[in-house]
């Protein structure tokens, strides 16, 4: 296989497009994604090369969406169908939570949906309130639902055909500000294990735990801190849904301070919920407060300027660390 | 929020220790870190570091005063990090210390309220408590089961006359005090003496002080350093300690020595001094006793031996009934080496004599094996070329 440097979009384009001409059962849905080769070019070509039955444009409608694909699941289908902003998938949260997450559950085991939702969500493009969101926590919250954020390219591809092949349904979060992101991806199959976090830097001094376009941040704030000594071992969940606490306390256990890094509120976020786990899990390993980076508990501001203050920026990460991060008096 | 500065335990045998001065003022701005009051304790004066940030607000005790451990001498207000407390804080105050500090610290047996916290606040942690348990490593290794330190026996004694002025104990003089009459009431002490011909002992260190200089010259006591921590291996009973219900003899061979400092009597110790060559020992001890003279003895300096030895030949001392270093089994005493009319080779000539004066412990070791030791010592300072001859030292 070789490797390219391609971008997060092109490479979800590359798993789409590689699992629909691998299994003929795999098929897309949603709004723009035919013709129009969807918002931000994900669905490129795919309607040109599968056709208008594999590849369906919809209404703007998200209920059906999100109903009609876990309808197809059931019946043996893989769909995959795409909620163009993660804000509006309010609109379909009846379909995914009380329909796609119960199914196989109330059904004992004889029904499966294998559905994906694709959609994105994140600020820092100036669209204000309704179309900047974090929810992810929202589905993390239900049983029954798996939840992927994938931060790279690499991870978004192998991430994605794992999602479309995984037999219970997966909500599949990408990030507007990672859609241009370039990094390496090879050519062809692989898939990544769901539930399987990933450490991104390695580090001994504090654990920063991030998500989504929060993994980049990280890792600025990583390099910054390093010039200072301090050394932050930067650890990406990639599955929300189930988490890999295993990884997840096994960092901890070695730089025994621990920083949780999300762009959504910090309220009720994904963030307190792996503070609350390490701290019922790992507590004797702490040596520091968990910190949480988060936004702001507002509404996104349309103004730029307002926008950036809302939301965690590289400072943030690397003051948190440098908070619970001792002068090292040892030379 | 305020934070107390307390009294801390430097060494495992402090129980108490005087301020010597403050390095502060009331209304001084303090760093975590910084050093904030001299305190002089057991054997060392050290410097107390500021547990927090801020405001020295008050200083509780003057320098001069003696203390318990774990008193609060002063009081820091912290800088105010985040929400400012709400009501004033409870009297009763709990350790501030991380899940993984107090982890370490039980399963280390450390006891965390005499620790400091360096960590944000104030709290306590890992670093904390990893330097606590390192300090009492090198404490336990040094094991220092002495019997029974009760409180010097002050009790006034009936005036016999007025005037006279009193003079505070330091508590170099009160360990000093505690241990050697522990010492006296516990040990079976024999002192032994013997005269050796240390000719050839002088007529050595004339000729390494001679050398073009390079290295320092070494000290009589150095010489005689040197060799008895060769020989000391071969006599297990004399570099040994009295534990509860065991002998222990000592792989180590770690030579105490005595010295006197304006602060009162200082015991460094030459760690491994069988291993160490005569430059590495000469400038070893040179470098002990400076710091011990200049007050700037560590605990680490001072704890860990298994012999002691003392000179008071500056003195013109010639035999002295030395008192044992508890829980050390033996030590040695060296008077002048003086010009003396000797017999030498059956002719009377003047040789260089030196008196020689070894107490033990007959509880450990009975006189014939002490004496045999005394012996060896006496041959080799007489002949210092047996250490090659394997004579006197056949353990390799």
């Amino acid at each position: 296989m070789t490797e390219r440097i391609i971008t997060y979009a092109k490479a979800l384009n590359e798993a789409l497009r590689e699992e629909m001409r691998r299994d003929e059962r795999v098929f897309v849905m949603g709004e723009d994604i035919a013709e129009h080769n969807g918002p931000f070019r994900v669905t490129e070509g795919l309607f040109q090369e599968f056709g208008a039955r594999r590849v369906r444009a919809t209404p703007i409608s998200e209920a059906a969406i999100a109903g009609a694909a876990a309808g197809a699941a059931l019946t043996g289908l893989r769909p995959v169908a795409e909620i163009m902003f993660i804000d509006f998938s309010t609109l379909a949260t009846d379909q995914i939570v009380n329909q796609a997450a119960k199914m196989r559950y109330m059904f004992g085991g004889k029904g499966r949906v294998p559905v994906v939702y694709r959609t994105q969500g994140g600020a820092g493009r100036g669209n204000a309130a309704q179309h900047s969101q974090s929810l992810e926590a929202w589905y993390v919250h239900v049983p029954g639902l798996w939840v992927v954020q994938p931060s790279t390219p690499y991870d978004a591809k192998g991430l994605l055909k794992a999602a479309i092949r995984c037999d219970n349904p997966v909500v599949f979060i990408e990030h507007k500000r990672l859609y241009f992101t370039k990094g390496p991806v090879p050519e062809g199959d692989y898939t990544l294990p769901l539930g399987r976090a990933e450490v991104k830097r390695a580090g001994k001094d504090v654990t920063v735990l991030a998500t989504s376009y929060m993994v980049l941040m990280a890792l600025e704030a990583a390099a910054q801190l390093a010039a200072e000594g301090i050394e932050c071992e930067v650890l990406d969940p990639r599955t929300l849904k189930p988490l890999d606490m295993e990884a997840v306390v096994a960092s901890v256990r070695k730089t025994h301070r621990l920083v949780v890094v999300v762009e959504a509120c910090r309220t009720g976020s994904f963030a307190s919920e792996v503070a609350a786990r390490v701290g019922e899990e790992a507590f004797d390993e702490l040596d520091a407060p968990i910190q949480r980076v988060g936004g702001d508990d507002v509404p996104i501001p349309y103004a730029a300027n307002l926008e950036a203050e809302a939301i965690p920026q590289i400072k943030d990460v690397v003051a948190a660390v440098r908070k619970i991060v001792p002068p090292r008096r040892r030379s | 929020m305020t934070i107390d500065v307390i009294l801390p335990k430097l060494t495992t045998t402090m129980d108490e220790g005087t301020i010597v001065s403050w390095l502060k003022q009331e209304g001084d701005a303090v760093q975590a870190g910084q050093p904030l009051f001299e305190l002089e304790t057991d054997k060392v004066t050290m410097e107390v570091e500021a547990p927090a940030s801020g405001t020295l607000s008050r200083i509780l005790s003057p320098a001069g005063s003696t203390l318990p451990i774990g008193q609060v001498v002063a009081i820091i207000a912290a800088e105010v990090s985040q929400a400012p407390s709400q009501t004033a804080q409870p009297e009763e105050r709990r350790v501030k210390i991380s899940p993984l500090a107090r982890r370490l610290a039980q399963e280390h047996g450390v006891d965390v309220s005499l620790l400091e916290g360096s960590g944000p606040g104030g709290r306590i942690i890992e670093d904390d408590v990893r330097a606590a348990i390192e300090r009492l490593a090198a404490a336990r290794a040094a094991a220092l089961p002495v019997p029974p330190a009760r409180p010097l026996p002050v009790a006034p004694v009936a005036q016999t006359g007025g005037g006279g002025r009193l003079v505070p104990i330091s508590s170099v003089r009160r360990v000093t005090a505690e241990r050697l009459a522990a010492s006296a009431h516990t040990v079976a002490r024999v002192t032994l003496s013997a005269e050796a011909d240390a000719s050839r002992l002088v007529d050595w260190r004339e000729r390494l002080r001679s050398r073009p200089r390079r290295e320092p010259t070494p000290t009589y006591t150095d010489l005689i350093v040197f060799l008895l921590a060769r020989l000391l291996p071969d006599h297990p009973y004399l570099n040994a300690r009295f534990e509860a219900d065991a002998i222990r003899l000592l792989d180590q061979v770690n030579i105490g020595v005595a010295v006197d400092t304006e602060r009162g009597l200082l015991v460094p110790v030459l760690r491994e001094a069988d291993k160490k060559d005569l430059p590495a020992l000469t400038q070893e001890s040179a470098r002990l006793i400076e710091k011990a003279r200049a007050g700037r003895a560590t605990p680490e300096d001072l704890c860990g031996g298994t012999f002691t030895v003392t000179n008071l030949g500056m003195y013109g001392v010639e035999t002295f009934t030395p008192i044992i270093n508890l829980p050390e089994c033996a030590i040695l005493g060296l008077g002048q080496i003086a010009a003396k009319p000797a017999v030498y080779r059956n002719e009377i000539v003047a040789r260089h004599m030196l008196p020689l004066s070894l107490s033990f412990d007959h509880r450990l070791v009975d006189g014939a094996p002490a004496a045999r030791f005394l012996q060896s010592l006496k041959d080799l300072i007489e002949e210092p070329l047996l250490l090659f001859s394997g004579a006197g030292s056949d353990h390799e």
